[in-house]
């Protein structure tokens, strides 16, 4: 890594501010929140800069601010020293400063191919040369990218990959990488991150993995309710204790569930499922069985069929055959050939999915109209749902505009509002922080101990293997439980 | 991130609206001999008598009634591009119906009886192509536009062959019994109570989408299907009823263009009535509440190319001008995106 910080940054924040108004209370006042308090930063060319913060932090705002998707209430952008006023997202792309979002709304009806054509310059559209550029650098980054995939059929992981793609081909100076890890693998994370400095432009990290950040970042900024806590460059020298101190205030306390729980009879069980899907690893004879008042894992690696398992059992991939029930429940026996999520969530079962934005909510829809669709729009239903997520929002705000801690919340509150005698919850502490992950973990554990049996399908083999949390633990491989 | 650099709808409806008006006014300008005259036939004329301005409330009407049809499609997430034959054939029926000998003895119970066949026709029209999608996941947009372009010939069959008026000299079915006919508003123009009618339900379709359980289900399945599957709602159920109504609209449309305008069906009725609606729904964007300006907008620019082909020496051809400059503006702005969003995911509708 080679110390640039002697040159002149690319782009810098002078005293940042911005102020969000609350959610109106029932006399419909309101308070004003301050999502940046005051942020001064340095970009410098050719470093990859991580910027850290527990969600809700304000590291979104900051980087929606850096990119002209927000106007600050008051500070400055200067872009090469010029003091910069960003009315949109294409001003700020005008100065090559790119983003690539949490969750990136792509042009839907286009291939990954002709979606990376919008941001690349000239007008000559050479397809074999793109396409052959975009195979390779799939392989580089470890990518399941095919140039001529439709957009809207990508899971979250390619998603990501296209809207890089996307944003990579516009040859940006400054480029913002909103959590990236997030929906990536830990495979694919690392060698996605070894490949960010030979890019060669000045890289912004949002991430809230300290390890992620003290191993890949030239320089780290640390920020807390608005403030900038911790700034210190490679030469410095920072460590993940370094970043955890700055991050939180005093130590967490990580409650580990009360043992003893899980002893009651089987309220989950899954029998011989059988999936296939074109591009997906295939199922083979799965069968699971959960207790009442118990949490079990499933975990496995990538291409483990995990994803597949997960559309299976939740109704949005038709098994090849295979049953679910929920004995007790009064449902029978459900077959997994012909279960939509209708009646998988009549019978009683509560799905919490992995695409949180496209499936547990969308971006252009209101948080109101996401917190309500299992009450058909009731807007009486809401502010219950807000309440019990702890969020002190607008429900009249686009849902797109929450962190990902925060829209995590607010679907765990809307699936669990029914007291569901089941609950099966995809990757459900992808891209979370230490304090959401413990809260996550909390909230499991008290809907244990209701005595709902939830089952969690989980890429992070260290927590699907914590004892402490788990009563039991399946092995995914290549399509069958070891 | 194309929603972040586009400017919002209304802005585009503006510009695109403003943008067909100015190429229609250059295209008047210079398609006659005066082109000052041109322009006055042209802004004026359409107001000028009570003949003028209630028949161009009256299109205003119709076209309203099917571009709620086709705005509640829209909003669900589907195209119903079958909107020329489900205008179509539900008059024909209407026309059939009320202009049987007989009729005329039953009263309101024919008229009744001829209303609900109008509208039980438009929707059974447009739910065959709901249906394939929700079955088969064929797409609604080419199946509603086929099996329209298909049943269009067989109509003008109908009205020229076995239901043609043997008295008449016209290519059309015998004219309704006079005491079917909605009396007029504003005579000796057409204007009739369906005028109303379709401002009512205007107002009626903007309180369903944004008020019932109902109208929530459609708005988050067009916006968002795979959420609303995964949430539970029935994605299938709620392409099949929009469509259905869609379709009884149209139907609804095509009875009172026989009830209340014409009196009888003519060869070729429809006469691009359905393409009129898509357009006025798309001008609207996603509020039924905007579409009685679109309408009004879209007759009067209608009604404007009429009248100026009639008083100054412009040829007819103009109308037809028009009417594809709205279209172009319109839909190069909105049909990439409908196109793109009603695409299935290869995903099977429960």
């Amino acid at each position: 890594m080679i110390d640039r910080a002697g040159d002149a940054p690319v782009c810098e924040t002078r005293d940042l501010r911005k102020e969000f108004r609350s959610r109106p209370d029932e006399t419909g006042n309101y308070r004003l929140v301050v999502a940046l308090d005051g942020v001064s930063l340095a970009f410098r060319p050719g470093e990859v800069h991580a910027v850290v913060g527990e969600n809700g932090a304000g590291k979104s705002t900051l980087m929606h601010v850096l990119t002209g998707l927000v106007a600050p209430t008051s500070g400055d952008i200067l872009v090469d020293g010029v003091p910069r006023r960003f009315a949109s997202p294409a001003d700020a792309l005008a100065l090559d400063i790119a983003m690539v979002h949490q969750r990136p709304l792509l042009a839907a009806g286009l291939t990954v191919l002709e979606n990376s054509f919008l941001g690349s310059r000239g007008h000559s559209l050479d397809r074999p040369r793109a396409r052959a550029r975009i195979r390779a650098l799939a392989r580089e980054w470890n990518a399941p990218l095919d140039p001529d995939d439709c957009v809207s059929e990508l899971g979250p992981e390619a998603r990501f990959f296209a809207a890089f793609l996307e944003a990579v081909s516009r040859e940006p100076r400054l480029l913002v990488l909103d959590e990236p890890t997030a929906v990536l693998g830990p495979k694919a994370r690392d060698a996605f991150l070894s490949t960010l400095p030979s890019l060669g432009a000045s890289i912004v990290l949002v991430t809230h993995h300290l390890e992620e950040a003290a191993r890949w970042a030239d320089r780290v900024t640390v920020i807390r309710k608005g403030r900038v806590t911790l700034e210190a460059d490679r030469a410095q020298g920072f460590s993940a204790a370094d970043l955890e101190k700055a991050m939180f205030p005093a130590d967490l306390d990580r409650p580990a569930r009360a043992g003893g729980t899980g002893t009651g009879q089987v309220a989950l069980a899954v029998n011989e499922l059988d999936a296939s899907a074109r591009g997906r690893v295939p199922l083979n004879s799965v069968s699971l069985s959960v207790r009442a008042g118990s949490c079990v894992a499933v975990t496995g690696l990538a291409g483990s069929g995990l994803d597949t398992l997960e559309d299976a059992l939740c109704g949005m991939l038709p098994a090849d055959a295979g049953t679910l029930s929920l004995p007790g429940a009064g449902a029978g026996t459900i077959s997994l050939r012909s279960a939509s999520p209708r009646r998988l969530r009549d019978a009683g079962l509560a799905l919490v999915p992995s695409d949180r934005a496209f499936r547990g909510s969308h971006p252009e829809l209101t948080v109101a109209e996401v917190a309500s669709v299992r009450d058909a729009g009731d807007p009486s239903s809401v502010a219950p749902i807000l309440e019990r997520a702890g969020l002190e929002i607008d429900p009249e705000r686009a849902a797109r505009t929450l962190s990902g801690g925060q829209l995590q919340r607010l679907i765990l509150a809307r699936e669990l509002a029914r007291a569901p005698r089941a609950v099966i919850l995809a990757s459900p502490d992808r891209g979370l922080d230490a304090r959401s992950t413990a809260e996550l973990k909390a909230t499991l554990s008290a809907e244990a101990a209701r005595g709902a049996a939830i089952l969690v399908l989980t890429e992070d083999t260290d927590w699907a293997r914590d004892r402490s949390f788990f009563d039991e633990t399946y092995v995914l491989s290549e399509g069958a439980i070891e | 991130m194309r929603r972040f650099i586009v400017p919002s709808g209304a802005i585009l409806a503006a510009i695109a609206t403003i943008a067909a008006l100015v190429a229609t006014l250059v295209l008047v300008a210079i398609s006659g001999d005066s082109p000052a005259e041109s322009l006055a036939a042209f802004a004026v004329r359409p107001f000028s008598s009570a003949w003028f301005l209630g028949n161009l409330l009256d299109r205003a009407g119709l076209a309203l009634l099917a571009a709620l049809g086709s705005s509640v499609a829209l909003r669900s997430g589907n195209l119903n591009l079958g909107g020329e034959a489900q205008i179509y054939a539900p008059a024909l029926v209407s026309a059939a119906m009320l202009s049987a000998p007989g009729a005329a003895a039953s009263g309101l119970l024919a008229f009744v009886a001829a209303l609900l066949a109008a509208i039980a026709l438009g929707a059974a029209l447009a739910l065959v192509p709901g249906v394939l999608k929700t079955r088969l996941g064929a797409s609604e947009i080419l199946t509603s536009f086929l099996l329209s372009a298909a049943i269009l010939p067989v109509l003008d069959y109908l009205v020229s062959g076995p239901l043609r008026n043997p008295e008449g000299n016209l290519l059309a079915t015998r004219e309704i019994e006079q005491s079917f006919r909605l009396p007029s508003l504003l005579p000796p123009s057409r204007l009739n109570p369906s005028f109303l009618v379709a401002c009512a339900l205007a107002v009626a379709a903007a309180w369903f989408i944004s008020r019932t359980r109902a109208g929530y289900r459609l708005r988050v399945s067009g916006t968002a299907p795979e959420f609303a599957r995964f949430a539970g709602i029935n994605v299938g159920s709620v392409t099949a009823g929009a469509m259905a109504v869609s379709g009884a609209l149209h139907g609804l449309a095509g009875f009172c263009a026989i009830a209340g305008t014409w009196f009888a069906c003519h060869e070729g009725f429809s006469a691009g009535m359905g393409w009129t609606a898509r357009a006025v729904a798309l001008i609207a964007g996603r509020s039924p509440l905007a579409a009685i300006p679109a309408a009004l907008l879209v007759a009067w620019l209608q009604a404007a190319a009429d009248a100026t082909s009639l008083y100054s020496r412009v040829p007819v051809d103009v109308t037809a001008f028009i009417q594809a400059a709205i279209f172009l503006v319109i839909s190069a702005r909105s049909l990439p995106g409908l196109v793109a969003r009603s695409r299935p995911r290869g995903a099977r509708y429960d």
